[in-house]
Order: structure tokens, then sequence, then C-alpha cells
């Protein structure tokens, strides 16, 4: 007898491996590219299903739906370009010799690491005991948040600078070598954009701030609600109400460092209170997470609208 | 059993994205093997908090959540190189034919 449970985890992990394998190894670009949003939406309910709530939203939100728009993007780019006239590239793909050795090696690797994954035993190390020892009287409620914005803020903080590093990667990029606007603004707008937007802001809003404000005591956080913010964006970007300037505006360069900022800052301060950075004092501390983690979700949203923009700035479109 | 059944995804999750990253030679397509060699790993460390008998571990979900945003956002800063290696490459081509054309008999 087969428990419902365990179908379910088959299943997943069944299409886990075969989007995954269609996805990489598909033939064109953005059939590969859709196969991966299926494969990132499939994560997010294996993540479900292994108790990591904080995951499956992030992943929905970032893993499906970000990365998807960036990869249709970069398909959008490559479509462009053959319209303009240039000849699909042709690479060479490797002869069947090395696809062979490759694929022995890949088997071996898979049955390697799955016997050591076996033979694993699963315990409590000093940091895990430690974490859920102080975490059950902490002052935020949800676990994952505990580690992110307090145990292990150096984490969060180097990530924020990462994130900033990256656009600032791109940025440099798109100084040099400016290519034209992927995203046009469309002649003709269609009807019924204006009122779908009219009824997704709000809603989008709300889930994003309600993500956030509930990421201390529950599932949610700075991520899921950076990431469902910038998908707003996202959203406003290609519909034209979001313009790519040559400038960024001195409060979007505010509002892309203010994470990194203000969490350097707290980490310095901390030294004032107590003798290690980045930790909380006695008082307001839960005000401080609030507005720390506020400061974050801006930053994240707006490097990853950016990110997604490929501009060095957005100014507000016409609306017709 | 089912702890065996995920291990057994994530290891060849792992293997594939190796293998496609070694056989393809679309930047694109190996960007996508990346990715899912992170997410193997990803799907490993989430099952050792998940199996853990003290009760879910915080700590390695914490981490993969950071390494769910550290991976999106250098497959953006990927697929911004790609978008100007393809354009280098354009105009290289471009320069090359006219080249061709000046040198070639009228």
């Amino acid at each position: 007898m087969i428990e419902p449970g365990f179908l379910l985890d088959l299943l997943l992990c069944l299409g886990l491996l075969g989007i995954a394998g269609s996805a990489v190894l598909s033939r064109g670009q953005f059939r590969a590219t859709v196969l991966f949003m299926v494969f990132g939406l499939l994560m997010a309910l294996t993540w479900a299903r292994l108790q990591a709530p904080d995951l499956a939203l992030a992943e929905a939100a970032i893993g499906a739906g970000l990365t998807g728009a960036l990869l249709l993007n970069a398909c959008k780019a490559t479509y462009t370009r053959r319209q303009a006239g240039e000849a699909a590239s042709q690479d060479d793909a490797p002869g069947t010799v090395f696809r062979l050795v490759a694929a022995g090696l890949s088997i071996l690797l898979a049955a390697g690491l799955a016997w050591l994954m076996y033979s694993l035993t699963v315990a409590d190390g000093p940091a895990a005991a430690m974490a859920r020892s102080e975490g059950e009287s902490h002052f935020l409620g949800n676990p994952v948040t505990v580690v992110l914005l307090d145990f292990r803020a150096y984490d969060t903080l180097l990530e924020m600078a990462v994130l900033l590093l990256a656009l600032i990667g791109v940025h440099i990029l798109i100084r040099h070598y400016r290519l034209p606007d992927l995203h046009p603004p469309a002649p003709v707008s269609p009807p019924m954009l204006t009122p779908l937007l009219t009824v997704a802001t709000p809603l989008m809003l709300m889930a994003g701030l309600y993500l956030f404000w509930a990421g201390s005591q529950s599932p949610g956080g700075a991520f899921q609600s950076g990431a469902l913010l910038a998908a707003l964006g996202v959203l406003y970007r290609l519909t034209g109400r979001l313009v790519p300037t040559g400038t960024a505006s001195p409060g979007l360069r505010l509002i892309l460092v203010i994470g990194l900022a203000l969490f350097s800052l707290f980490a310095c301060a901390a030294l004032i209170w107590s003798s290690a950075p980045l930790q909380y004092p006695e008082t307001a501390a839960y005000s401080l997470v609030l507005l720390i983690e506020f400061a974050l979700t801006l930053s994240i949203a707006a490097t990853l609208l950016m990110l997604f923009s490929g501009s060095l700035g957005l100014a507000r479109g016409q609306t017709s | 059993m089912t702890v065996m059944l995920y291990a057994t995804t994530a290891a060849t999750l792992f293997a594939l994205g190796l293998y496609a990253v070694l056989v393809r030679t679309g930047l694109i397509h190996r960007l996508l093997a990346a990715n899912v060699m992170a997410t193997a790993v990803f799907l490993f460390l989430i099952l050792v908090s998940a199996e853990n008998p003290e009760g879910v571990d915080a700590i390695p979900q914490a981490m993969v959540l950071t390494g769910i945003v550290i991976a999106v956002s250098l497959t953006a800063f990927a697929l911004a190189l790609l978008r100007y290696l393809q354009a280098a490459d354009d105009e290289e081509d471009q320069t090359g034919s006219q080249d061709g054309r000046q040198n070639g008999p009228d």
C-alpha cells in the first residue's frame, strides 16, 4: 500500500527530473526557458513538501517568476537579432565520443553522490542546537527570519552587497556599449491594459507588503516581498508606464543602496551598545528589525527591477 | 523512503546539470544547466534540514534563501554579459564583411 504523500513525492521527483532534463537538453532557447520556469514552479512545490514554506514563496516569486522574465528578455534579444538579418550562430556540437564520456562520468557522479547522501546521518550540530534553543525565546517568531536577520546577519548583509554588485556590473556594461531598448513602447495600447493594471496594482502591493509584514512571525520576508514588488515594476516597465532613461535619478540611487547602507550603518552602530557588530539592542529591537527589513525590501525590489530593465534609470512614462 | 527518493533526485539533477554544461554549446543552455546544478545543491541542503530528528533546522533554509537570491542576481548578470557578447560578435562580423568587400575586386 503506497501512501498518497509518497506518491506525490514520487510524482514531484519524476517531474523535476523530466522537466529539468528536457529544459537543458532541448533545442530552442524559448522552449528551454519556458520549461525552466515550469521547473521553478515544481521546485516551489517541492520546498513546500520539504517543510520550507519560506523557500516555496521565494522560489515561486524569484525562481519561477523573475528568472523567467530575465530569460524571456534574453530570448527576445536573440529573436530581434535574428530578425535583423543576423545569421543564427550554429555552434559546433561536441562529438559522440565526448558525449559518451561525459554521460558516463555524469552517471558515475550521480551514483557516487546518491551513495554519499544515503550514508549521511543527520543530527544537530552545535550551530543548529544553539539556533534552536535561542530561537525559541527570540522576539521574531519566524525561525528563518531569525537566522537571516539576527544569527547570521552577516550573510544577509553580504548578500545585499552581491546583489548591488551584480547591478553595478550590468550598469558598467550599459555605459560601455549602449544597446537598443528591448521593450520599446507599443504604438497602440490594448484596451484592457489599464483596467488590468488598476486591478493588479493594489493586489500585488497588498500581497507584497503583507509578505514583508508577516515575515517576522510567519513565512515571508524581505526577499519574497521584494521579488513581488519587483514583479509589479516589471509589469509597469513592459506596459510602458515606466520608461528607461540614460541616468539614474537621485531617488532611485537612494532606494538601490538604502538596504545595504542602513544595514552597514546598523552593523557599525551596534558596536556602541555591544561588543559585536550586528547585535540588536535590548530595547526597540523589533522596530529596528522592521526598519532594516523594509529598507532591504525596497532595495531588493529596485535592484531586481533594474536588472530586468537593462537601463541606467527609469522614469514615469506617458499613460495614454 | 522519501529521503532516498529526494536524495536520488538531487544527485541525478546535479549530474544532469553537469552533463548539460559539458555537452551543450549554447550559452543560455549552459546557464540553465548551472542553475539546475545549484538547485540540486539547494535540494540536498533542505533535505538535510527537513530530515533532522530534532525538527526542521532553520539555518540551511536561510542559507538556501540567500542562495536563491544570489543565483538570480548572477543569472541576471550572466544574461547581460551574454547579450553584450552577442552584440560584440555582430559588430565584429559586420566590420569583417565590410573589410572583405573593400579588399575584394570591384
